[in-house]
């Protein structure tokens, strides 16, 4: 009883270690889906995010560049791709597995030279005072890195406002209902969605630069290992709402990290089981999204290129 | 600058004309891709030179790029059979990776004479990489569960799966490095060097698949519910299971494809048995644009791409340089697949008249 809460303790840090890198990168592709965009590229973003990190903190040795140096990045990719689907009306799922393979392969020949060696500086524990103190899981939950704290709640509270409390939150969610309509109104339907694009690429290089520089925290090829493709369907899971996707981030964060767990207690259970825990999980939670109560949550402008009607 | 000029949309984009601009878009890739190396300091003409010199001007080279194209045009007819109902299966490489590994559990521990076994290991093969995709196509079938994500999903576990074997109970004892399996007992009959039949094979899954979905009821029923499901099933036909029937098909092409691996090229199971075959077939499907023959040209364009990342390797690139590449060239693919349904029209500036 007594190994009990130190096993819970770390299970729980660990899991909110884990799940940031889904809370980062679902928050953004939220914020896509729900102006109508599918980006299926995120496990792309993620990868060159990733080496970009780790690339500019090796260089300067500033943890704060390489944070830098993923946001730029992503943003300028995001561009990218909202200047295909969204001006170009590419369909989004070639576009998407378009930059899924270029990040990936990108991130993985230009950033062999950093394999393996971990970052110079990294984000390190913050002992939040008073509450760090607190018996039972008060270490556990108060002495994150900065980052994690930022994935579950600044993230996707600040999501959450600005989606269902501003005019502008009103304006991408009509947009991905009904772009024609949207348009109708007055709406910057082009505008707005190039904009969420942007910032869901955004979102997803961040989390790639979460695994480097506060995770793992070394790059390696492979390393984004299905996360972007775990995230996209924790988006629907979570039925397009930011809040109940950082809860299901968390909730898969500790899937991975009752992996790790198993591991070290030295449990008799295969580690390639281990390993594929998360995956076998996700496709749970994509057959139980199918139902139709989920459904109904779908943008029903998602995945449609919209065009204004030739007059 | 296009004063006097009007971007008109065209109807119905011909077959020659889609095909025409994924060429300028493949033409368009190559392109940026040289001018990619030059900046980061290679000479891109002399690479390829060097590897299209090496790949066309010998024996070598040319046995490997025919053991590429093989599996290359099964994955490339996997995703393009599933596209059939309009769906995709990004799975391909999990169910070569099953394909494989069924395949290579008959042919370490079955006895038996060849001309049995060799067949069998190709339909166990076909069988596991059904077998792979049942869950994503009954969920699609029936619930419409998105089936992009969770074939993809299935792969990693795929991954995992011929990883524990290859290095855990069917580990050669006699290797000290621990990567891959007992050799099979069964060989693929040679054809040239070290080129098998799989070429012959897969050439003739392409001819079954052209037969099968354009020539046959049966097919043409499973691409009227790809075009339009909804019209499909008020014509009376059982959409859901000509849905469920095509992409079973697409992961058996795609574990047979994984069976050949193992029995011709490779006759080992082994960790990294596919190199990223399933994902290359997703680019070649794009490429194909619909076309059967178009599916070995892509393969066969796929092949000496990839052939080229694997000789250029001394010189900088890697596979997953050309991952990089395929990747670029997708979306180049898609740019033009929606270029391809506009045309630039002159208008005349008094009378406002068109001309071609």
């Amino acid at each position: 009883m007594s190994d009990l809460v130190p096993l819970l303790s770390n299970l729980l840090s660990s899991g909110l270690l884990a799940g940031g890198v889904l809370a980062l990168a679902g928050t953004g592709e939220t914020v896509v889906e729900r102006a109508g965009v599918l980006n299926l590229g995120i496990e792309g973003f993620m990868a060159v995010g990733a080496v970009a990190a780790i690339a500019a903190v090796t260089a300067t040795g500033n943890l704060w560049l390489g944070v830098a140096a993923a946001v730029v990045l992503g943003l300028a990719l995001g561009l990218v791709l909202a200047l295909v689907v969204v001006l170009f009306r590419v369909d989004q799922v070639v576009a998407g597995l378009g930059f899924s393979f270029l990040g990936s392969g990108l991130a993985a020949w230009l950033g062999a030279p950093y394999a393996g060696t971990p970052a110079a500086v990294t984000f390190a524990r913050l002992e939040i005072p008073v509450l760090s103190d607190l018996s039972f899981f008060g270490k556990a939950i108060f002495s994150l890195p900065l980052p994690t704290y930022a994935a579950f709640l600044l993230g996707p509270v600040l999501v959450h406002l600005v989606l269902f409390r501003t005019r502008l939150g009103l304006g991408i969610c009509a947009v991905g209902e009904n772009p024609a309509a949207a348009d109708a109104a007055g709406l910057p339907v082009v505008a707005l969605r190039c904009l969420c694009v942007a910032f869901g690429g955004m979102m997803a290089a961040l989390s790639g630069a979460y695994l480097t520089l506060v995770l793992v925290p070394t790059w390696s090829e492979g390393l984004t290992g299905g996360r972007g493709w775990i995230t996209l369907s924790l988006v629907i899971f979570a039925a397009y709402r930011p809040l109940r996707l950082a809860v299901a981030a968390f909730g898969f964060g500790l899937i991975t990290a009752l992996g790790f767990s198993a591991q070290v207690l030295g449990v008799a259970v295969n580690s390639a089981f281990l390993s594929a825990l998360p995956y076998l999980a996700t496709l749970s939670i994509m057959l139980v999204a199918g139902h139709r109560a989920r459904r109904t949550a779908r943008p029903a402008g998602l995945g449609i290129p919209f065009e204004r009607e030739p007059h | 600058m296009f004063d006097g000029y009007r971007l008109e949309r065209i109807r119905v984009p011909g077959a020659r004309r889609g095909a025409l601009f994924r060429l300028i878009a493949v033409l368009l890739a190559l392109a940026v891709a040289a001018a990619v190396l030059a900046l980061l300091g290679h000479h891109p003409l002399t690479m390829g030179r060097d590897a299209l010199a090496y790949t066309f001007g010998s024996a070598l080279g040319l046995q490997d790029l025919g053991s590429l194209v093989a599996p290359l045009v099964m994955t490339g007819l996997a995703v393009m059979i599933g596209k059939r109902v309009n769906l995709w299966n990004i799975g391909g490489e999990g169910q070569f990776y099953m394909g494989a590994w069924a395949a290579a559990g008959i042919g370490i521990f079955v006895p038996g004479p060849a001309v049995l076994m060799l067949p069998l290991m190709a339909l166990a093969g076909a069988a596991a990489g059904m077998a792979w995709i049942v869950v994503p196509a009954y969920a699609r079938a029936r619930a419409n569960v998105d089936e992009i994500i969770t074939t993809l999903l299935m792969n990693f576990i795929a991954v995992l799966i011929v990883g524990y074997f290859a290095t855990g109970p069917w580990r050669d004892p006699g290797q000290t490095i621990s990567a891959s399996s007992r050799p099979i007992q069964f060989a693929l009959p040679g054809l040239y060097g070290d080129l098998n039949i799989g070429i012959i094979v897969a050439l003739a899954l392409v001819v079954g698949c052209w037969v099968l979905f354009t020539r046959t009821a049966w097919g043409y029923e499973a691409s009227y519910v790809g075009a339009n499901t909804d019209s499909a099933r008020y014509a009376g036909i059982p959409a859901a299971r000509r849905v469920m029937a095509t992409l079973l098909l697409s992961g058996a092409v795609a574990g047979i494809a994984g069976a050949i691996e193992v029995s011709g090229t490779v006759s080992r199971l082994q960790v990294g048995i596919s190199s990223q075959f399933g994902y290359f077939g997703i680019v070649i499907a794009a490429l194909a644009g619909g076309s059967f023959p178009g599916i070995v040209l892509a393969a066969f364009l796929m092949a000496v791409l990839i052939n080229a990342g694997i000789i250029l390797e001394t010189q900088g690139l890697s596979l997953n340089a050309v991952i990089a590449l395929t990747g670029w060239l997708l979306l180049l693919t898609g740019i033009a697949g929606v270029a391809a349904g506009y045309r630039l029209r002159r208008v005349h500036p008094r009378t406002g008249k068109v001309s071609a």
